[in-house]
């Protein structure tokens, strides 16, 4: 279910994919939000979700946690989110936003060493 | 209201002595009323809750434009009430164009721009818009909205159930609905003021009813006991808001100081008694029983607690979150004398109770 490599973000190979069908508020975000936190920063993790609370859910989290959401597309009986673990305010995507912990960090996280962590 | 069933127990429309009391005593009613509402009686007539109202006084102003056209525009936040009805008349037409739900903002207030337009497109016979959210408290731009409609000559429905009695009464409006529960009166008591300048008429065959408005009569007693909160509420009023809001604004900063949460709604343009908190991660339904176990009784907006799986439309309208939610309706005083201890327990519960709700989560 998790495929592991030492590539860029944009690689399918490198996404996680987050199976939450079938599981109603707020799983479906706690499942991603577990993905996310077991992943590295700058990871992505494309969930999938039957609940019709998701797409509201999901986007309000991304939001909140600063993350960005790369895609939402309907797949039949499901939605698949493409979320990126990775800030969307950050001093790269927002020079006005809030200052940076750490001034001396790149621009943008590049893709980190595997963690390879368990099946969700 | 033990009293006012006693009194008010007879046929008005009889000529015996207790019918004639019964009558006089409903005119009593509507006379509080219609007066705490700044309207004439004869504007004011009783329905059996604040949705039938709603329901009632929306058939009216459509079937009096009908030669105007048949569209319909509503807010994206309103009382399902509306939104249903209009659903229905464009499902049944099997026309879209015949309602328009105006989207918000992620505050909750209606896009006044997207407002004026969706006015503007042909057709368009009546629109519908509440005086503020009931679930997020928001206030909506009511004076911009209905300034936008007289351009146009489109009648104003407003909503006001969820506020009446606990802020502002609206000015600004041609057929205004409102609720005996918002004020701490009975359920099953709506409000419907249509001003003789507003153009409205029944569908159906004539009655006598309510000013030709009903074919049910009122329940004196509940009429009674509806004008009896009015009247009793009506002196505090301003001062019992002053203090809800402050509440409110307790409730406000505890839930905000917990991580991951957001308060939604205007946090300051907003009725003075309402607020909801989403609590990222939580369960609403589990959050709501936390706290009721922790004494203090609370309504969550999630979809996990409702039969239907859909989520609050108000909360999806606002892009929020519509999973662990709270919403706190802070009582008036004089129907709650320990509300401020109330609330204080609540935010002394709040974090204990997220926290173990998130744990509960977390773990599934």
């Amino acid at each position: 279910m998790i495929a592991t490599g030492a590539r860029g973000i944009d690689d399918d190979a490198d996404v996680v994919t987050v199976d939450a069908r079938g599981l109603r508020c707020p799983l479906p975000v706690l499942r991603l939000a577990q993905a996310l936190a077991q992943r590295p920063e700058g990871s992505t993790v494309r969930l999938l979700a039957t609940d019709p609370a998701a797409r509201t859910d999901v986007a309000a989290f991304v939001r909140m946690r600063g993350l960005l959401l790369l895609d939402t597309r309907d797949e039949g009986e499901h939605t698949a989110y493409l979320v990126r673990g990775v800030s969307a305010t950050g001093p790269a995507a927002a020079p006005g936003g809030p200052p940076a912990a750490s001034p001396g960090m790149p621009p943008a996280a590049p893709p980190a060493p595997r963690a390879t962590p368990g099946g969700a | 209201m033990a009293a006012a069933w006693e009194a008010g127990w007879a046929d008005p429309r009889r000529l015996h002595a207790e019918g004639r009391r019964a009558r006089r005593l409903l005119d009593e009613a509507r006379a509080v009323l219609a007066d705490g509402l700044g309207v004439g009686p004869e504007s004011l007539s009783f329905t059996p809750g604040g949705p039938s109202a709603l329901r009632t006084g929306l058939e009216g102003l459509v079937y009096a434009a009908r030669r105007t056209g048949s569209r319909l525009v509503a807010s994206a936040v309103e009382h399902s009430a509306i939104l249903l009805l209009g659903r229905h008349a464009a499902s049944v037409a099997d026309d879209p164009d015949r309602f328009e739900e105006v989207p918000v903002d992620g505050v909750g207030r209606v896009d006044l721009a997207a407002w004026a337009q969706a006015l503007g497109a042909p057709g368009t016979a009546v629109a519908a818009l509440q005086s503020a959210n009931g679930e997020v408290g928001t206030r909506q731009p009511l004076a911009e909205a209905y300034e936008r409609c007289r351009e146009r000559g489109i009648p104003l429905l407003v909503d006001a159930s969820a506020g009446l009695g606990r802020d502002d009464t609206p000015e600004a409006y041609d057929v205004l609905v409102g609720d005996a529960r918002s004020f701490a009166g009975p359920a099953g008591v709506g409000l419907l003021v249509v001003p003789p300048r507003t153009r409205w008429r029944r569908p159906g065959p004539h009655t006598e009813v309510e000013g030709g408005r009903m074919d049910i009569e009122p329940l004196i007693p509940l009429a009674l006991g509806a004008a009896e909160a009015w009247a009793r509420t009506a002196a505090a009023r301003a001062e019992d808001a002053r203090a809800a809001r402050a509440l409110v604004e307790t409730i406000r900063v505890a839930a905000a100081a917990i991580p991951d949460t957001e308060v939604v709604g205007d946090p300051v343009d907003r009725l003075p008694h309402v607020v909801t908190c989403s609590f990222l991660l939580a369960d609403g339904e589990a959050l709501v029983t936390e706290l009721d176990r922790r004494g203090i009784a609370v309504a969550s907006g999630s979809a996990c607690t409702s039969s239907t799986l859909e989520p609050s439309h108000v909360l999806a309208a606002m892009g929020a979150l519509t999973h662990g939610n709270i919403r706190v309706t802070v009582p008036m005083e004089s129907v709650c004398p320990s509300r401020t201890e109330d609330v204080a327990a609540l935010v002394a519960a709040l974090p204990g109770a997220v926290a173990a709700v998130r744990a509960q989560v977390a773990s599934r």
